[in-house]
């Protein structure tokens, strides 16, 4: 079946002082419309280069696409021109940044920036361009919508300049948004609130959302699916509830058994021992063995495949859930 | 934004008054003898030292004279050269050519040096910018007096392109080559400054989000990019008017230009001190105009100050 | 079980010094640069090395005006007769020493206004950034013309050049060591230092300025080469050091007879330019490296 969005084996590197960084390995995951994908990984795993990838903004060089295929309503977009590709950036697949003081530009006014795209994309009028700005200001419930869109980025708070930056990004009515840590600058409350927004607005437009975070507690209310990142590769992927209730990869169990709980209270916080990897030396074998309490002989020295585990689920362990749960 | 405007005139009236303050103070109070500072080596009359002393209250406390040096200046009594003809009418002659000269660099300044700026960020570490890297520097590195005479050496005297000095009978014309000596500092110093503004604006987030929205290329740089990078340049040329007007003190004593550098340069030459002081406190009421006027249009440029 | 501390998986750490030396070690344009600066100030300091003829006292005969460069005058000779090369050698002291001296006065004040202001805040700063105004009002070429000027009846040497340069240049380093002093306070180090008890003074002396030190020489560095510049310049238009040989009298000198020789006025000035881009570029190299938005 034609995903809306599907990645395979996509293959990406970044050329440093330091050596070829190894940056994605082989991602793969697919979004269809109306639903929400989380993408789940720490700094480093890779999870916005495979973002600006799929939007075709990485810059090339240092970075190079190795190998791999990006495909949006089954068209591979890595094989399309540039000019077909940025048709499609911003009207059909749009993106919204985590820091948006910097992701805005200080000098033009917020309803500017908004109808930017109205203006030159669809032809609209200065003031009809206007009015729709307003409408997006409003739809992403900015109080007094009118009166502040000659008001300058830096004027806004923290929680209203991210629903800015959401209301500039459904602009042009696109199929995909993907939010590239949306809220992790804000603060828990107006975290909750972006989150909301973001669900809300999903179900009304029907859209998918690519929900890119490091942060497990966020993605519980919001995501369809999991995908859990870990040095360029996929190594989970499971509908959310099965995820929460029993991960499959040692890697997700460990970032869900980090979470501080109240019925633990008193007790020492749990983490995960050592660094990701760095990207220019990924180890042989599994990139996660020198971190893994699980790790056996076969795990130093060969790839784990992703293994499907039935109902949707895989993760790329060469154990399986239930080895795991007999080593526990 | 009128707090602002307000804050920087109060400013701006209180530098004006503590720079001049230190000028007069340099002139007449370091030297045992400010009479004889005044005239330089020529010996004074008894007869000459009296006129000087009415004409600039010497025998008043220090402030007052200062009062009266104030006075004047601002009333338009700039009072008289070391050889008695009034400085206001040296200078009204003086005037239109400096402004003419410093009009012309301005010109070359902003179109070589701001433009050539652009291209070299937007083509970073390409041929143009390279080179113009190592060109600006050589500029940068070498005193005005050595560009200037080797220009005119070179472009003048050996080449034959340019008359050496000052012609009247070509009118403007005739400031073509100082104007080129006049600018190149400036322009060397503006190219850099629109390169590195360039170069830091189009790695911002922001152009990654305009990227986003599927703007063309061009537009991001034409709109959102130069509409960023171009603020410290415009800011700084304002201030560089000022400089130029300074600086042309050398380029005009060398092509012989009898601009207001011209004079000044002439009367440290011939050690002129009333004429010297006038010029200078003159140039500095401008310089500090024009920053104040810069300053303004730093608020109407960039948004984030006006809300400060 | 697993091996948490892998060492061919963890980079070691890099701090910015680090990462400048590294970059600076490998610019070429960093070592020529230097090279070319300690060579004039070995050149100011002892002249006698490079020249045997002491340019202060050479007795210089009409007979050789002009005489173009040859084996035992690498230089030639000036419409005066003198020996050009001595001439360039001893130049340097007046520009080198001028240059030195009023960078460290300019540095001394700018340091000490700059750490004030920026450390105090508030009204401190405030008031400091008035008298900075005004100081900056005062054009430098022009300032320096009138301190020189009032102070030409007396022969006082190269000090009223020091002086005035040093009285116009402080207020522009100040600013920026103003901004890195101010940068420095907000670091929590500072706040860890207050706390364990430690006073004003130990935590500007210990804390501050080491972390405000590289942009400051940096500036200094750049604003030294400038100065040369304007020393020459002084010199040039006739304010300058009196009986002093300085490169600037001498280019003024040989422009006068530049249609009948070049080589007079191209020494000088080269040696000029040449020192000034040094420190120029000396700074510039060192700012780059320590930048880490331009990596």
């Amino acid at each position: 079946m034609t995903h809306l969005l599907e990645l395979r084996d996509l293959y990406v590197e970044f050329h440093t002082r330091d050596g070829v960084a190894r940056v994605l390995n082989g991602v793969r995951y697919h979004v269809d419309a109306g639903e929400t994908l989380a993408v789940l990984g720490e700094s480093g795993s890779g999870k916005s280069v495979t973002a600006q990838a799929i939007m075709g903004i990485l810059d090339i060089p240092p970075a190079k696409i190795r190998a791999g295929e990006i495909l949006y309503q089954g068209r591979d977009l890595l094989k399309l021109s540039e000019s077909e590709r940025r048709a499609i950036r911003g009207a059909e697949i749009a993106m919204v940044f985590q820091d948006s003081l910097s992701a805005l530009n200080p000098v033009f006014p917020v309803g500017w920036q908004i109808a930017e795209a109205i203006r030159l994309r669809q032809g609209a009028s200065r003031s009809d361009a206007t009015r729709r700005a307003i409408e997006l200001m409003d739809r992403v419930k900015i109080p007094a919508a009118k009166s502040r869109i000659k008001d300058y980025p830096h004027q806004f708070s923290g929680g209203m300049r991210q629903r800015v930056m959401i209301a500039m990004a459904l602009a042009l009515g696109p199929k995909l948004l993907i939010a590239d840590e949306p809220t992790t600058a804000l603060d828990v409350t107006v975290q909750a609130q972006i989150m909301d927004l973001l669900a809300e607005l999903q179900r009304e437009l029907g859209m998918a959302l690519i929900l890119i975070t490091h942060d497990l507690g966020v993605v519980a209310t919001v995501a369809d699916r999991i995908a859990v990142m870990y040095a360029g590769r996929i190594v989970e992927h499971a509908d959310v509830h099965s995820l929460y209730a029993k991960p499959a990869h040692p890697y997700t169990r460990a970032l869900i058994n980090s979470i501080p709980r109240q019925n633990r209270r008193g007790q020492q916080l749990l983490t995960i021992e050592g660094l990701p990897p760095n990207l220019t030396r990924i180890p042989r074998g599994c990139p996660f063995h020198p971190r893994c309490p699980y790790s056996v002989a076969i795990c130093l020295t060969d790839l784990p495949p992703l293994r499907d585990l039935g109902a949707g689920r895989t993760s790329a362990c060469h154990l399986t859930p239930e080895q795991l749960d007999a080593r526990d | 934004m009128s707090q602002y405007i307000i804050r920087r005139l109060l400013q701006a009236v209180l530098t004006f008054f503590g720079a001049t303050l230190i000028v007069y103070a340099l002139m007449f109070s370091i030297a045992d003898d400010p009479l004889q500072a005044l005239a330089g080596e020529r010996p004074l009359s008894a007869s000459q030292r009296a006129q000087l002393t009415a004409q600039y209250h010497l025998d008043e406390p220090f402030v007052v004279q200062y009062g009266y040096y104030m006075k004047g200046l601002l009333t338009g009594d700039m009072g008289r050269t070391i050889t008695g003809r009034p400085i206001a009418d040296v200078l009204a002659e003086a005037w239109p050519r400096t402004i003419q000269l410093a009009a012309i660099a301005m010109a070359i300044v902003i179109v070589f040096g701001v433009i050539g700026g652009v291209f070299a960020g937007l083509r970073r570490g390409g041929v143009f910018d390279q080179t113009s890297l190592a060109l600006t520097l050589v500029v940068i590195g070498t005193p005005v007096f050595v560009l200037g005479t080797v220009f005119q050496t070179v472009f003048a005297v050996e080449l034959g392109w340019f008359r050496p000095s000052f012609a009247p009978e070509l009118g403007i014309a005739t400031y073509i080559l100082p104007a080129i000596v006049l600018g190149l500092l400036s322009l060397a110093t503006a190219m850099r400054l629109t390169r590195t503004s360039v170069v830091e604006n189009l790695r911002a987030d922001y152009v990654r989000t305009a990227n986003a929205k599927g703007l063309p290329w061009r537009r991001v740089v034409s709109v959102h990019v130069l509409r960023n990078s171009l603020i410290p340049v415009l800011t700084f040329l304002g201030t560089e008017f000022g400089a130029l007007m300074s600086g042309a003190m050398v380029t005009e004593g060398i092509f012989n230009i009898p601009g207001v550098g011209g004079r000044l340069f002439q009367g440290i030459r011939l050690e002129d001190g009333p004429l010297v002081v006038t010029i200078v406190s003159l140039l500095i009421l401008i310089y500090l105009f024009v920053n104040l006027l810069v300053d303004l249009l730093y608020a109407v440029l960039d948004p984030r100050i006006r809300h400060e | 079980m697993s091996d948490a501390t892998d060492d061919a998986v963890i980079a070691p750490p890099r701090s910015l010094a680090g990462d400048a030396w590294y970059d600076l070690r490998r610019n070429p344009v960093f070592w020529i640069a230097g090279f070319i600066v300690l060579m004039m100030v070995l050149i100011a300091l002892f002249p006698g090395l490079f020249s045997s003829i002491d340019a202060r006292t050479a007795a210089c005969s009409l007979a050789d005006s002009l005489r173009p460069p040859g084996a035992q005058h690498w230089f030639g000779f000036d419409k005066q007769g003198c020996d050009v090369y001595s001439r360039v050698i001893y130049g340097a002291r007046s520009s080198v020493i001028v240059g030195v001296f009023s960078t460290l006065i300019a540095g001394f004040v700018a340091v000490l206004v700059g750490t004030v202001a920026g450390f105090y805040g508030r009204w401190v700063d405030a008031l400091l950034a008035r008298v900075v105004d005004v100081f900056l009002g005062v054009p430098t070429l022009l300032g320096a013309i009138v301190v020189a000027k009032a102070l030409a009846g007396q022969d006082l040497g190269i000090w009223p050049v020091v002086l005035a340069l040093g009285l116009l240049g402080w207020p522009t380093p100040a600013r920026v060591i103003r901004s890195s002093v101010i940068a420095a306070s907000h670091q929590d180090y500072v706040n860890a230092a207050r706390i364990l008890g430690a006073g004003n003074a130990r935590i500007i002396l210990r804390h501050i300025l080491p972390n405000s030190l590289a942009p400051t020489v940096v500036i200094l560095t750049i604003m030294l080469g400038s100065f040369i510049a304007v020393e020459a310049t002084l010199s040039f238009l006739g304010v300058g050091p009196r009986n002093t040989v300085s490169w600037g009298t001498d280019i003024a000198e040989a422009q006068r007879w530049i249609r009948e020789a070049s080589f007079p006025l191209l020494f000088p000035a080269g040696f000029l330019t040449l020192t000034v881009l040094a420190f120029i570029m000396l700074g510039d190299t060192v700012r780059e490296a320590f930048d880490p938005r331009l990596r």
